[in-house]
């Protein structure tokens, strides 16, 4: 519904949730965010690029035929195409950019000048729905999360800038009269959240920034002032209770064991089992004929992209491609992994972009049994994704070597709370983030809690809608900017040129 | 179009509905329908248009569908708000009338038919009519700047509002709108009292040797800003001391303690004007750290129950509840048999006893406090009902209860006396067949017949004077007992005689003497306040002939023979 027409206690507030996987915006207010697009940016290095640059528009031109993906955008002006989405002009020689980015706001000249000074190279980003998702010469992928947390300061501005007025459409021209509500893991570090202020007050001049956490809002989006938010995200699982909307932080447990690590999983199973196919995108393909199932597939490459795709871009792509086949396949068996249940249970069809298709029955199940089982069922021989190492070892977090399956992880968080908000919590649990999406996940934890805590009463709330799963950080946002009496939350632009990054911490929420 | 009048309506709004333009073709429409082709509209219908340009709005014919038969069927109820009123009014382009009041309150069956919608699904209509009122669906509007009245620094922030329209209603409309329109904005939430103390006062009172005045200071400041949230508070709590770097935890219950402690003594010792209000309030904050710490601790050891442990649980209190029952279906089956064989009596009291052993035994394995419980309460029904048991029969056969025999006596006495006619007390008939009901077993020896109470003084003098006693039999026999039985009872009879004479032989004197006129005779004698002064001279020459008359041995003298004669067979 029209925010205009609708919405009571609206100041047309902009909330932002910026995921590891995706990044949501909208309008507070909204049942859904206006915006989904992909955290991850792709950058090009620009002086080292350089040649590569100019030989782009060729190559795009020449291998245009069998182009699925990026076709519509390469046609034609190739060097337009490939910096649609970069906040600097368009077509213009580097050094012209680093001049833009001087003038389009404060703190993305200073990053990029202090980038300069320190004898760094230039990068020029592709953010949002078309930079990663496109393929583009020499293009790197580029991660702005670590941990749940941002860390990269360079990106952030670029992604920022584009949301706000690419996504959202905002024009560039005029300060901004939006406050922003932006998120922020419940284990968020002071330096990251200053980081974000920074950029948002600095970068885009918004008039007010309020900066809260994710579960609290998770927590609101399900309308619940108390809950046990156990996000599957995709780097992360993290456990956090929220008691009458604070995060309680010595319950807060996280873990890298979620789809990434799922995924690594399982990219090696199918290069194992399923040695023909590629499990490249459609981005580099050129033709392509049908085959039966379980034949090797008859691809034609488009050599001349093949040949200069980056690793990072290729490895993000194979990611989305196993993901592909997680989402349409993997399923969680309610009562615990056994391999006749497993057989007996319906195989599914899956074609990958290369026209590979095989019929897949038991591995189904058994991949995704390392979520709640990991000592059994995680192959320890398989390297992990580079960035899930970035989880440190801490009271509330379990890196890598010391894994927990899901249902001791939630029994750890309720049990390092006090004694007299357990029942509620395990009354409230919410089942949210888009790794919880697989089939059969919310039954097999209800049933694994239910063995763990037998005497207490157990309601895991986990929304049907996608939406509501998949966004609810973003939908919990939008709900609590909406509210009359949150407006004396916001950390005014003044304040902040006045107190500086302090004032930060003395803004918790407060209804 | 050809309709027939009663649908005449519906169907006007539903080709409305296929023309969807708004406020304009509507009129148009409505009045096209109208006889005369006027730009007017019937009094009558103005609800109804108002509605229909609403439902118009939404430019779907199935959204309108269900509102518009309540339309058709109530023409004159109103269910739009008012501000769609008046911008109707004004598109139907009546200025004099603009002012339409539409009723905000729903009467009839249309208000009953919103209730039965409920809550929870407003309806379309409903909704539509107000985003009519907030300027409308497509309504233009402007981002007006404001600043929300609950910060403390100063926040410009933007908000749609509609712009105002129609220049006819805008004063109405203005008036009622700019109240306040950013209210909602300034709304505070409020928190809970947290206690605050002065230097002086902390000094006085309030000095503890675990706490500085500094972390109690960081301590009431994270209350206040948490709204007394202890879990939140401790979740937070990292004191830094003046000196330290790292940040101390506190536990929940120090940290309740210390508020806890400190409320009280602050309460305790400000001065109150309402003592007992102020013990009240100090009563409110206590707080036993050692009792939380141990109930804590009770409550994670119940958390961590395991699975056989709680299997083990509830099978020990399916056993209770089990055992229970057999006991209930043992002893409601035993007292049934009871009640067949031989009367209610005969067996319970014997069986109760082993009814209480049973429940000794149940405590006995540890079943738990619920057995006890109930065990206590069956044993004082059993206690109850056993005393009962003793009690009736004893008060029925050992001793007929007097207080009616003489209330039943008394006045007849005088009857009779008028009469001249002298009765012994009725016969009590057999001492153990007073009750229908069956008797229980006993010793003959406990239950030797004793004397009525109320002549027992005088009957056991009397016995005692043969040397017979009533307190025991040397050879209890049946006949023994017959035979005693049998002497109690002339006793008693004659010492209930020579009562009656005595009585006689003084109103025979008395009368005498007020023949003689020695005694003035009373005016009423029938009357209370008269016979006063007779049972007075009558009590008194009781009190003067009781000895003449226990000296008469005439009256004694024939019957002691047959007693003695019959206590003596009792005896040998």
């Amino acid at each position: 519904m029209n925010p205009a027409t609708y919405g009571g206690d609206e100041v047309s507030a902009i909330v932002i949730d910026i995921g590891t996987q995706t990044t949501r915006s909208g309008f507070a207010g909204e049942e859904t965010p206006r915006s989904v697009v992909p955290t991850a940016f792709g950058y090009l290095n620009l002086s080292s690029s350089h040649y590569h640059h100019q030989s782009t528009s060729n190559s795009n031109l020449a291998g245009e035929d069998g182009d699925v993906g990026a076709s519509i955008s390469t046609s034609g002006d190739g060097d337009n195409s490939m910096a649609v989405d970069a906040p600097s002009d368009r077509r213009t020689p580097e050094g012209e950019s680093n001049l833009n980015l001087n003038g389009n706001g404060n703190t993305n000249g200073n990053t990029v000048n202090g980038n300069n000074k320190r004898g760094k190279v230039e990068k020029r980003f592709f953010m949002g729905d078309q930079g990663v998702n496109m393929w583009r010469e020499g293009m790197e992928v580029g991660s702005l999360m670590r941990d749940g947390i941002i860390t990269d300061p360079e990106a952030l501005p670029h992604l920022l800038h584009h949301t706000l007025h690419t996504s959202l459409s905002l024009p560039t021209s005029e300060p901004t009269a939006h406050p922003l509500l932006l998120t922020e893991p419940a284990w968020n570090t002071r330096q990251a959240r200053e980081l974000l202020a920074e950029v948002a007050f600095e970068g885009e001049g918004v008039p007010g920034v309020y900066i809260a956490c994710s579960s609290v809002l998770s927590a609101f989006a399900a309308g619940k002032g108390t809950a046990l938010i156990v996000d599957v995200g995709s780097d992360l699982v993290s456990v956090v209770p929220v008691c009458d909307g604070y995060a309680i932080r010595s319950g807060t447990k996280r873990q890298p064991l979620s789809i990434t690590l799922l995924n690594s999983q399982i990219q090696t199973f199918l290069k194992h089992s399923h040695s023909s196919t590629s499990l490249l995108p459609h981005h580099l393909i050129k033709s392509r004929k049908p085959v039966g199932l379980g034949q090797p597939p008859q691809v034609q490459w488009n050599q001349a992209r093949v040949d200069k795709t980056t690793e990072s871009w290729k490895s993000y792509w194979t990611n989305k491609v196993v993901d592909g086949w997680r989402e349409g396949c993997a399923e969680v068996m309610v009562g615990g992994y056994s391999p006749e249940l497993a057989r007996s249970k319906p195989t599914k069809m899956y074609e990958f972009p290369d026209g590979y298709g095989a019929q897949f029955g038991e591995e189904r199940f058994r991949l995704t049994e390392s979520i709640f089982n990991p000592e059994a069922f995680l192959d320890k021989t398989i390297a992990p994704p580079e960035q899930l190492y970035a989880t440190p070892s801490a009271p509330t977090a379990h890196p890598l070597n010391e894994l927990r399956g899901l249902a001791d992880l939630v029994h750890d968080s309720v049990f390092a709370v006090d004694s007299d908000h357990r029942a509620v919590l395990l009354q409230n649990i919410v089942l949210v983030g888009g790794g919880s999406t697989i089939p059969g996940l919310a039954d097999r934890l209800n049933h694994e809690l239910s063995l763990k805590i037998p005497g207490s009463k157990l309601k895991i709330h986990a929304p049907g809608n996608s939406i509501e799963r998949r966004h609810s950080v973003w939908l919990g946002g939008s709900i609590l900017a909406s509210l009359g009496t949150f407006h004396q939350l916001w950390v005014g632009a003044e304040e902040w040129k006045e107190h500086g990054p302090a004032i930060l911490a003395q803004r918790e929420l407060r209804l | 179009m050809e309709v027939d009048a009663g649908n005449e309506e519906q169907a006007r709004t539903a080709r409305q509905a296929e023309n969807g333009n708004g406020a304009a073709s509507g009129s148009g429409s409505v009045n096209k329908d109208n006889d005369d082709g006027k730009f007017k509209v019937p009094e009558r219908e103005f609800p109804i248009p108002t509605r229909k340009i609403i439902q118009i709005e939404g430019r779907r014919r199935d959204d309108l569908v269900p509102h518009q038969g309540l339309t058709s069927s109530h023409s004159n109820s109103n269910v739009a708000t008012k501000p769609s009123t008046r911008n109707q009014a004004q598109s139907f382009n009546q200025p004099g009338q603009a002012q339409i009041q539409a009723p905000e309150k729903m009467d009839g069956l249309t208000r009953e038919l919103y209730a039965l919608i409920g809550d929870n699904a407003p309806s379309l209509a409903q909704v539509r009519a107000e985003l009519a009122g907030l300027g409308g669906v497509g309504g233009s509007g402007r981002q007006t700047p404001f600043q929300p009245s609950n910060r403390s620094t100063p926040l410009t922030l933007h908000h749609w509002r509609p712009l105002p329209t129609a220049p006819i209603i805008q004063g109405t409309a203005g008036k009622v709108e700019e109240k306040d329109p950013f209210e909602a904005f300034g709304r505070e939430g409020n928190g809970p009292n947290v206690m605050s103390y002065s230097q002086v006062e902390y000094e006085a009172w309030l000095t503890d040797d675990k706490w500085t005045p500094h972390e109690t200071n960081y301590l009431f400041s994270l209350l206040k800003t948490y709204d007394l949230r202890f879990l939140v508070v401790t979740d937070r709590y990292a004191y830094v001391p003046p000196g330290g770097k790292t940040g101390q935890d506190g536990t929940m219950e120090e940290i309740k303690d210390r508020y806890y402690t400190v409320c009280r003594r602050l309460l305790r010792n400000r001065p109150a004007v309402d003592e007992a209000f102020k013990e009240k309030m100090v009563k409110a904050f206590d707080y036993d750290i050692h009792r939380e710490v141990a109930r804590k601790k009770y409550a994670n050891s119940l958390f961590h129950l395991t699975r056989p442990q709680m299997l083990e649980e509830e099978a020990l209190y399916v056993e209770l509840k089990r055992m229970e029952q057999t006991e209930r279906r043992y002893r409601s089956d035993r007292e049934e048999l009871m009640r067949v064989m031989g009367g209610l009596d005969s067996g319970v009291l014997v069986p109760g006893e082993q009814g209480n052993r049973a429940f000794g035994r149940g405590e006995a394995i540890g079943v738990g406090v619920a057995r006890g419980a109930d065990g206590s309460v069956l044993a004082d029904k059993l206690k109850k009902r056993r005393r009962g048991e003793d009690g009736e029969p004893a008060q029925d056969v050992d001793m007929p209860p007097p207080p009616p025999v003489k209330k039943k006596v008394d006045p007849m006495f005088g009857e009779y006396e008028r009469n001249n006619i002298t009765r012994v007390p009725p016969q009590p008939g057999q001492l153990t067949t007073s009750r229908n009901t069956h008797q229980p077993v006993y010793l003959r020896s406990t239950r030797l017949p004793t004397p009525k109470p109320h002549l027992a003084t005088k009957t056991n003098a009397l016995l005692s004077q043969m040397s017979i006693s009533t307190v025991r039999l040397v050879m209890p026999t049946r006949d023994n007992v017959v035979a005693l039985e049998k002497v109690i009872h002339s006793a008693e009879g004659l010492v209930e005689m020579k009562r009656l004479v005595d009585r006689v032989e003084v109103e025979v004197r008395t009368l005498k003497a007020q023949r003689d006129g020695i005694v003035p005779t009373p005016a009423g004698a029938a009357t209370g306040s008269a016979a006063v002064p007779v049972d007075s001279s009558g009590s008194a020459g009781v009190e003067d002939l009781t000895p003449k008359s226990e000296d008469g041995p005439e009256m004694t003298g024939s019957v002691p023979k047959s007693v003695s004669a019959q206590a003596r067979r009792v005896i040998f």
